[in-house]
């Protein structure tokens, strides 16, 4: 394997992972984002 | 056919599931705002889910899947200038920071409080333009992916992107930015887990070795050196960098999960955060499609080289969640494109060509038919336009009509205080000039002078619409101050 192949190999990985990792947090923590978006928008509703 | 029965259940309780969630939003589309930007109360983690959904489509595994299988690694670069482009305008709220701030809708509505109405209609008209062209190729992409790693062959081409778009379509019309963020949040999660099965179907199958070999017999340094790569060089890293900053403030898809954001300094964590992602987001169908070039060898045609790979070497039953996974990678896409563009005809345009704007709910209605029409006309070009050069290429340029205009009538208009309506004119104008005559002209290169051939070089034609848009704002606004005195923004506008 070349050094041009491996430098790129290396970053390809720490950029799969750091994706991969944005996603799950992402994924846990949307859920009550959007359940806030859902609630206010519900009560904003009501208000009106 | 690579699909068996599991797949097929998952891939339609997936479109079953999309539809009901995205027509359900319709109840809490109150208003214009609450269609448009979902009532401006998107909060970080489900602003980047959107974000990130939004910028990943099938088109976008299918374009960055062909550099890898005819690039290599050095296509690679184009992840690193993406993400340092978003993260620098998430740190440093460039441009989307003060149009969160003005409450606008559009990225044209800047136009008419910073220039005039008028200058605000061509800048609605070039963008209108540069969208749908730039989005005009996205389901004959999202097909060829589709029937390849479905194994249906490319007859199915037709029937794939008719479905798709009515789908997408229907919901998009009825929930607006609503039925957008709460499908893509759930597609958001679908399409990073088909990604997931992907990679890992790939490395247990192409070791790494194997295709850092493949690269270096095929492609030798230009497949690890992007600036020795005769498709990329100097010219297209500069182009790439300036594209991915204008873009990632103005390009009116994206934008507007700033404008949707809770306030200005929740739009700017939505970028900071979505720009880290931006790097895997094209790195990781490249090393598919590299992965594709030691697996199938050179030869292939090199969209269809990368679905191709991914249909042979995930397993059934998994197979299913991939499709499932990249139909909801385009049809996040297709929806906050087709919002996009037709909130910017109906605002931008039509009602522009008027002294008054329209009611509310006219607009509302006037919007959900130019979705309509915008559905049928990407059917309908997407079928038979042939994509020049590489797709990667062609999305780049026609955005360019676009962004170059922008970038200089928007960052001007906020930072520069002797920006005026003609400055914007000219801006609008000289930057479309390049990219649109490489799109009719690079037909016909054989027949160019040769003083005009540098227009039929894509990267020349994309740097070119954005030094021309700087020199037509700063030119255009210096030489006509004492008659066309600037406008500055108000403060009751930027509160």
């Amino acid at each position: 394997m070349t050094a041009g192949a491996l430098f790129w190999l290396l970053l390809f990985g720490i950029a799969a992972l750091v994706f991969f990792g944005i996603a799950l947090v992402i994924t846990i923590r949307g859920v009550s984002d959007l359940r806030d978006l859902l609630d206010s928008s519900r009560h904003g509703e009501k208000d009106t | 056919m690579n699909f068996g029965a599991v797949d097929w259940f998952i891939t339609v309780a997936y479109l079953v599931a999309s539809v009901a969630l995205g027509i359900w939003a319709k109840r809490y589309v109150e208003n214009l705002a609450g269609y448009m930007v979902a009532g401006r109360k998107v909060k970080v983690s489900l602003g980047i889910a959107t974000f990130v959904a939004t910028e990943l489509g099938t088109v976008t595994y299918v374009y960055y899947g062909e550099l890898g299988y005819v690039a290599g690694f050095s296509g690679f670069i184009i992840g690193i200038l993406a993400m340092i482009a978003y993260v620098a305008v998430g740190r440093t709220g460039f441009i989307i920071e003060d149009l969160r701030r003005l409450r606008v809708m559009t990225i044209p509505e800047f136009y008419e409080l910073r220039y005039s109405r008028r200058v605000r209609l061509l800048g609605g008209i070039i963008l209108f333009l540069g969208g749908v062209l730039n989005m005009g190729i996205f389901l004959k992409f999202d097909g060829i992916f589709l029937s390849g790693v479905m194994g249906f062959g490319p007859g199915a081409l037709a029937i794939i992107m008719t479905v798709m778009i009515l789908i997408v379509v229907s919901y998009t019309i009825i929930g607006g930015m609503f039925s957008i963020v709460i499908t893509d949040f759930m597609q958001f999660v679908v399409l990073a887990f088909g990604m997931l099965v992907a990679t890992i179907a790939v490395l247990w199958r192409v070791n790494l070795t194997s295709i850092s070999t493949a690269v270096s017999a095929t492609l030798g340094s230009s497949g690890v050196d992007p600036f020795v790569n005769p498709r990329f060089g100097w010219t297209f890293v500069l182009w790439i960098f300036v594209a991915s900053a204008a873009a990632g403030a103005l390009w009116q898809p994206g934008t507007s999960k700033a404008l949707a954001s809770e306030s200005p300094e929740v739009a700017k964590k939505v970028f900071f955060w979505t720009g880290f992602t931006f790097a895997g987001r094209a790195m990781i169908p490249m090393f598919w499609g590299a992965a594709a070039l030691a697996f199938f060898g050179p030869g292939l045609p090199s969209a269809a080289a990368m679905p191709k790979l991914l249909g042979a070497v995930v397993p059934p039953g998994f197979l299913g969640l991939l499709v499932a996974g990249m139909l909801a990678a385009s049809m996040s896409t297709y929806s906050a494109y087709l919002l996009a563009w037709s909130s910017v005809l109906a605002r931008d345009v039509i009602a522009c060509a008027r002294p008054n704007d329209f009611p509310e709910s006219t607009t509302v209605f006037i919007t959900r038919v130019v979705a309509g029409v915008i559905g049928v006309f990407l059917l309908v070009f997407g079928l038979w336009y042939q994509i020049p050069d590489t797709a990667f290429q062609y999305l780049y340029v026609t955005g360019a009509m676009y962004t170059s205009g922008a970038l200089g009538c928007v960052a001007a208009g906020i930072y520069w205080r002797k920006a005026n309506s003609t400055g914007a004119y000219v801006s609008l104008i000289m930057g479309a000039i390049a990219p649109a005559g490489f799109l009719v002209l690079e037909k016909s290169r054989d027949f160019l002078p040769p003083w005009l051939a540098f227009i039929a070089d894509v990267n020349i034609a994309g740097i070119l619409s954005f030094i021309l848009a700087a020199l037509g704002m700063i030119l255009g606004s210096l030489a006509s101050q004492r008659t066309s005195p600037p406008k500055h923004l108000k403060h009751a506008e930027q509160a």
